[in-house]
C-alpha cells in the first residue's frame, strides 16, 4: 500500500437503519376459477420523516378461464388463466438521507479538521415515496403444460421520489435533492415454455424471455424548482452526457458529434478533421428490448445439459477505452494498410494516411488522406473532442452459461442413507460472444448504465461444481 | 356457496423491537438511529475555512493558464496548448471552495455566538471575505462575466445571473475594505488558519497586497493617475498596514506531505506537463540563477509541439529539490509580486515617489524573488545586466521554432518590470496569463501547430457545458455582452480591452 505515488487513503462510515413492518394478506377465491388478493403493508422506517411510515397496498384479481372450458372434459388448453392487478410500491429514503451531517475529513492538515459544505442541498422536508404499478397478463398452458406461454403488460408510475435534481453549481450546490420528478414507463414481458421431446431417456425443454420497454417518459423532474433537464456526465467527460429531460426518454446519451450537411455527410475542415457538433443526440442508453433462451435437457435420466443465451437489441453506450484508445492510437484503426494499399502511418506523400471522404463547407465533395495521429488526436479529446465515434451499439447475443452436468447413483454408491442427491457438472460462463454489433467490446458486460469506462474485459470462466442433496 | 374459500393472514413483525424499547415507545419512535454518526450536524467553521485555504493554494497552478503563458508545456497529450476546443467549467469552484467560505460567512451573520467559538467573527468575516475575494478574482480573470452578486445562495437562487466583470471587479474592491475593517486585532485568534495562523496583522497586509494586485490589473482601463485604479492602489498604502513586502509575509501554504501533497509534487506525478522551453529559455537566456529552483534541469520542452514530445527525453519539470518535494510549500501571492506592482504604480506616477522609488521597488522586488527560491543574483544582474531597471535588454528569442518569433526583450522600464513580473508569478498560471494580456510581456507567439491553424494565444476561457445546461438564458445574457456576442477564447475581457 506505501507503494505508490500518492498515498492510499483509507476511510470508514457506519451506517444504522431500522424498520418495523406490519402486513396484511387476503385472499378470496370463488369456485376456484375467480380468485381475488389484496394486501396491506405498513412500514415504519428510521430514515423517514415524521410520521415515520408509508403505507402501500395492492389488489389483484385473476380468472382461471380454463377450468370454465374444460368443464366438459379437456381440450387442447391444460391451463389458462388471466389476472389484472394495481398497486404501490415502497420508495423508501436511503440511510441518512434527509438527515445530511458535515462529515470530517479521515486526514488531518497539520492537526486541523477539514470539511466541506455537502455538494447536495437537501429539502428538510424530503421524504419516502411509493411508485404505482399496474399490470394485466395471460397465462395459457396447452397440450398438457407441454406448451406454456405468460405474457404481460405492466404501467409504472414513479411521482414524487426523492430526486437529486443537478441544479447549477453557482447556486453552491450541484444537487438540490427534494420529492420531485415524475417517470411513466410501460412495458411488455413474454415467456414462453416449451417441451418439445420428452421420452424415457430424453427430455429436452426451452424457455424463452423476451421484453421491452415500450415507454420510458420523463414527465416531470423538479416543476417546483423549474427544472426540466438532467444531465450528468459520462465517464467524467464533459463531451458526453446522460440526459433526461421532460417529454423525452429517460436515459438518453447526448454530446458532441460529427457535423452533417442535410444528406447527413460529414463536413471536413481543409486540415481533413471533422467538424464538431455540439448537443447531437446520440440514442437511449437502454435497448429496444432484451431477451433470453434457456435451453435444458436430460439425457438417459441421469446426464443434465444446460444451455443459456441472452440478447440484447438496440441502445447506445459510451465507450471511454475506444475515446481515449483512438484519441492516443493504441487501436488498430490507426495502423494497418490503408485502401491504397500502403500503412496508414506512412507520411500522406508516400501514399499512407486515413481516406478521409466528405464534403466541405459549400457542399463540395472532400476526398482526402490524413495523418492518422493528427486525424485521430484532433478529432477527439486532444482536439474538437467529438465523442461521437466512441459511442457504440449495445446489441449482442451472449451464449452466457453452458453446463454439462451427471447425477451421480447416489443409491448405488451406497451413500443413499447419507444423501438425496448428487450432481457433479462441468460449468463454463461466458463461453462465448455469438454476436455483437460493434466489435471491440463486449456490451453485455458493462459496469455503468452510460458505458464502459475503462473497465477491465469480462472474464470467461471454466469451473467443476458438485452440488448434494441431502 | 360452500366452496368458499376464505383466508386472511395477519403478520406482525413488531415484537422483539417493541419489547426492547421497553413497551412504552411508540412503534414510530427509532430514537437516534437516524442520527448519522459519520459527521457532525452543524459545520466547524474552522475546518471549513482549512478547506478553503487548501482549495485556494491548490488552485494556484491550474494548467490551462500556465500553459497559455508557457511556463508549461504538454509533453504527452498536447490539447489545451494548441488552443483546441477550450471549454472550461468555472461552477465547480463555486460549489466547492466559494460555498465554503460562503458557509463560514452566513453561519457568522446567522450565528454569531456559535461561530465565536472559531475565534472572533469580525475576524473570520474579514479572512473569509478576502479568501473568497482572492478566489473570484482567479476566476474572472479566466472567464469575464460571471455570476457573483447571485451566487451561493442555492435554493434560493437556482439561476443567478451573470455580472459584468467591471461591477465584480468593483464588489472585490469594496470587500477588501470590508474586510480590512472587519478584521479584528483585539479578537480572539481563529482557529484553522494554516496560512497564518490567524495572525491578522499579516492578513492586513495580505488584503493591502490583494487590492494592489487587483488595481493594477486594471492599468488598461484606467492607466492614469488620479484614476480608479490608482485610487484604490492608494488606499493601501495609506492605512499603515503595510503589505507584503518580505518573504516571511507570502501568502503560502506549507504542505505536511502525506495525504496533503504539494500541488507541484502532485502534477509531477503525472507525465502530462513539462517545464515550456520558453520559460527555461528566459531564464538560461539571463543567467538567471532562480531556474535551479523553478526547474528540475535546464530543459524546457518545446511549446506546443503537434504531436507528443520524444518519449524518454528528461524535459525539466515543475520545481527542484525541497520546492517540488511532497512536504513542500507553495507560494500563492508573494513580495516579489506586490514589490514589483508597488514599483510600476510608482514608475506609472499612481502613487508618491517617482522613478527614483520605483527603482528601489523594483530591485527589491527582484531581490525577494531570489531569496524566495533560495538562489544568489548573478552579479551585475540588476546593475548594468540583463534586468537593470533603467537599461536591461531582457532577453531575445525564447521558445525554439515552435513559438518562433517569441521574446522577452525589454526596451521600456515597463516592459522590465512586466518580465520580471512574469518570472515572479511563476508557478502561478492565472497570474503569469493574466499579467500577460494586461502588458504583452513577455511577447510570447502562438504555437505554429495551433489548432485551427492560425489560432492565437486564448484571452479568456470559453464559458463550459455546465453553465448552458443549468443557467442557459444567464450565461446567453453574458456571452451576449462578449464583444462579438459569441462564446469566444479569443475575446478580450473588460481589463483586457
Amino acid at each position: 500500500m506505501t507503494n505508490s505515488k500518492n498515498p492510499a487513503i483509507t476511510t470508514q462510515r457506519i451506517d444504522n437503519s431500522a424498520r418495523r413492518s406490519l402486513f396484511a394478506n387476503a385472499t378470496i377465491g370463488f369456485r376456484n376459477y375467480l380468485f381475488a388478493e389484496g394486501t396491506y403493508r405498513r412500514d415504519y422506517i428510521s430514515t423517514e420523516a415524521d410520521p415515520f411510515y408509508i403505507d402501500t397496498k395492492s389488489i389483484g384479481l385473476s380468472f382461471v378461464f380454463s377450468d370454465f372450458i374444460n368443464k366438459n372434459g379437456p381440450t387442447f388448453l391444460s391451463y389458462g388463466k388471466i389476472r389484472a392487478s394495481t398497486g404501490t410500491v415502497l420508495n423508501a429514503l436511503g440511510i441518512y438521507q434527509n438527515n445530511q451531517v458535515y462529515a470530517i475529513g479521515a486526514n488531518q492538515f497539520n492537526g486541523n479538521f477539514v470539511m466541506a459544505e455537502p455538494n447536495s442541498l437537501i429539502d428538510p422536508l424530503l421524504a419516502g415515496a411509493t411508485n404505482d404499478e399496474k399490470e394485466l397478463g395471460i397465462e395459457l398452458r396447452f397440450l398438457k403444460n407441454r406448451i406454456g406461454l405468460n405474457a404481460t403488460y405492466w404501467d409504472r408510475t414513479n411521482k414524487n421520489f426523492p430526486l437529486a435534481a443537478t441544479v447549477s453549481p453557482y447556486t453552491g450546490y450541484g444537487t438540490v435533492t427534494t420529492n420531485a420528478g415524475e417517470v411513466k414507463k410501460t412495458g411488455i414481458d413474454l415467456a414462453l415454455f416449451l417441451n418439445p421431446v420428452k421420452t424415457k431417456n430424453f427430455d429436452w425443454t426451452l424457455n424463452a424471455v423476451w421484453g421491452k420497454l415500450l415507454k420510458n417518459d420523463v414527465v416531470s423532474i423538479n416543476e417546483k424548482l423549474g427544472i426540466n433537464t438532467q444531465s450528468s456526465q459520462v465517464s467524467g467527460n464533459g463531451n458526453i452526457n446522460m440526459v433526461s429531460a421532460v417529454g423525452k426518454r429517460w436515459g438518453q446519451l447526448r454530446g458532441i458529434g460529427i457535423k452533417r450537411n442535410a444528406a447527413g455527410i460529414p463536413i471536413i475542415t481543409p486540415e481533413g478533421l471533422y467538424v464538431p457538433e455540439l448537443d447531437v443526440d446520440f440514442g437511449s442508453s437502454l435497448p429496444d428490448y432484451t431477451g433470453g433462451v434457456q435451453s435444458g435437457m436430460t439425457v438417459f435420466k441421469n446426464f443434465i445439459v444446460n444451455i443459456n443465451v441472452d440478447y440484447s437489441y438496440g441502445g447506445k453506450y459510451f465507450s471511454l477505452s475506444d475515446y481515449y484508445g483512438n484519441a492516443t492510437g493504441n487501436f488498430k484503426n490507426s495502423a494497418g494498410l490503408n485502401d491504397r494499399g500502403v500503412p496508414v502511418r506512412e507520411a500522406v506523400s508516400n501514399g499512407g494516411g486515413i481516406h478521409v471522404v466528405g464534403v466541405d463547407a459549400n457542399d463540395k465533395v472532400v476526398d482526402m488522406y490524413v495523418e492518422p495521429r493528427f486525424f485521430y488526436e484532433k478529432n477527439s479529446f486532444g482536439g474538437s473532442g467529438i465523442a461521437e465515434t466512441a459511442v457504440r451499439d449495445l446489441t449482442f447475443v451472449k451464449l452466457r452459461e453452458l453446463s454439462i452436468g451427471y447425477r451421480l447413483p447416489v443409491e448405488k454408491l451406497g451413500v443413499g442413507k447419507y444423501l438425496t442427491s448428487a450432481v457433479f457438472s462441468v460449468v463454463s460462463r461466458n463461453p462465448w460472444l455469438i454476436y455483437v454489433k460493434q466489435k471491440g467490446f463486449d456490451p453485455s458486460e458493462l459496469t455503468n448504465s452510460s458505458g464502459e469506462n475503462g473497465q477491465l474485459p469480462g472474464t470467461r470462466s471454466l469451473g467443476v461444481n458438485l452440488k448434494l442433496g441431502f | 356457496m360452500k366452496r368458499y374459500i376464505v383466508k386472511l393472514t395477519t403478520i406482525l413483525s413488531l415484537g422483539v423491537l417493541l419489547i426492547t424499547n421497553g413497551g412504552c415507545a411508540k412503534v414510530s419512535d427509532f430514537g437516534d438511529t437516524n442520527l448519522d454518526p459519520n459527521g457532525v450536524p452543524r459545520p466547524l467553521l474552522s475546518a471549513l475555512l482549512t478547506n478553503s485555504e487548501i482549495g485556494a493554494a491548490g488552485g494556484l497552478i491550474t494548467q490551462p493558464p500556465g500553459l497559455f503563458c508557457q511556463y508549461l508545456s504538454e509533453a504527452t497529450y498536447p490539447g489545451t496548448s494548441l488552443y483546441v476546443g477550450l471549454e472550461f467549467e468555472s461552477s465547480g469552484t463555486y460549489s466547492t471552495t466559494l460555498q465554503d467560505l460562503q458557509v463560514i460567512l452566513n453561519n457568522c451573520s446567522q450565528d454569531p455566538v456559535y461561530s465565536s467559538g472559531f475565534g472572533d467573527v469580525g475576524t473570520q468575516v474579514g479572512v473569509a471575505t478576502l479568501l473568497k475575494s482572492y478566489i473570484m478574482w482567479t476566476m474572472t480573470d479566466r472567464w469575464g462575466d460571471l455570476p457573483y452578486s447571485e451566487a451561493l445562495q442555492g435554493a434560493n437562487n437556482l439561476l443567478p445571473k451573470y455580472d459584468k466583470q467591471e461591477d465584480i471587479y468593483k464588489t472585490l474592491l469594496s470587500d477588501i475594505s470590508n474586510a480590512l475593517a472587519s478584521l479584528n486585532p483585539a479578537g480572539v485568534a481563529i482557529k484553522g488558519d494554516v496560512i497564518y495562523a490567524g495572525n491578522v496583522t499579516k492578513w492586513r497586509k495580505f488584503a493591502n497586497s490583494l487590492r494592489m494586485l487587483i488595481a493594477l490589473r486594471m492599468s488598461k482601463r484606467y492607466p492614469n493617475p488620479g484614476e480608479f485604479a490608482a485610487t484604490e492602489f492608494q488606499k493601501s498604502l495609506d492605512n499603515g498596514y503595510g503589505y507584503i513586502s518580505t518573504n516571511a509575509d507570502n501568502f503560502s501554504l506549507a504542505y505536511p506531505g502525506g495525504a496533503f501533497l504539494n500541488p507541484i509534487y502532485g502534477q509531477n506525478i503525472s507525465q502530462d506537463n513539462a517545464l515550456a522551453l520558453t520559460f527555461t529559455d528566459a531564464l538560461n537566456g539571463m543567467g538567471d540563477t532562480r531556474r535551479l529552483s523553478m526547474a528540475s534541469n535546464t530543459n524546457g520542452a518545446p511549446y506546443g509541439l503537434s504531436g507528443a514530445a520524444p518519449i524518454g527525453t528528461p524535459y525539466a519539470r515543475m520545481g527542484n529539490g525541497a520546492f517540488a518535494a511532497a512536504n513542500g510549500t507553495m507560494v500563492v501571492i508573494n513580495a516579489a509580486s506586490v514589490l514589483l506592482a508597488h514599483a510600476e504604480a510608482t514608475e506609472r506616477g499612481w502613487v508618491a515617489g517617482g522613478t527614483s522609488a520605483a527603482k528601489t521597488l523594483y530591485d527589491a522586488g527582484v531581490t525577494a524573488s531570489f531569496a524566495q527560491w533560495g538562489q544568489t543574483m548573478p552579479a551585475g544582474f540588476l546593475s548594468g545586466g540583463v534586468a537593470d531597471y533603467n537599461v536591461g535588454i531582457g532577453v531575445a528569442a525564447i521558445g525554439g521554432t515552435s513559438v518562433a518569433g517569441s521574446n522577452g526583450t525589454t526596451g521600456t522600464i515597463l516592459k522590465r518590470i512586466a518580465l520580471q513580473q512574469w518570472i515572479a508569478f511563476y508557478p502561478g498560471g492565472v497570474q503569469g496569463w493574466s499579467n500577460m494580456r494586461r502588458t504583452g510581456i513577455p511577447d510570447l507567439r502562438p504555437t505554429i501547430f495551433a489548432v485551427p491553424a492560425g489560432t492565437q494565444i486564448p484571452r479568456r476561457y470559453k464559458y463550459g457545458s455546465t453553465d448552458f445546461e443549468s443557467n442557459k438564458l444567464a450565461v446567453e445574457a453574458a456571452v451576449a455582452r462578449i464583444p462579438g456576442g459569441v462564446n469566444s477564447q479569443d475575446a478580450k475581457m473588460w481589463w483586457d480591452q
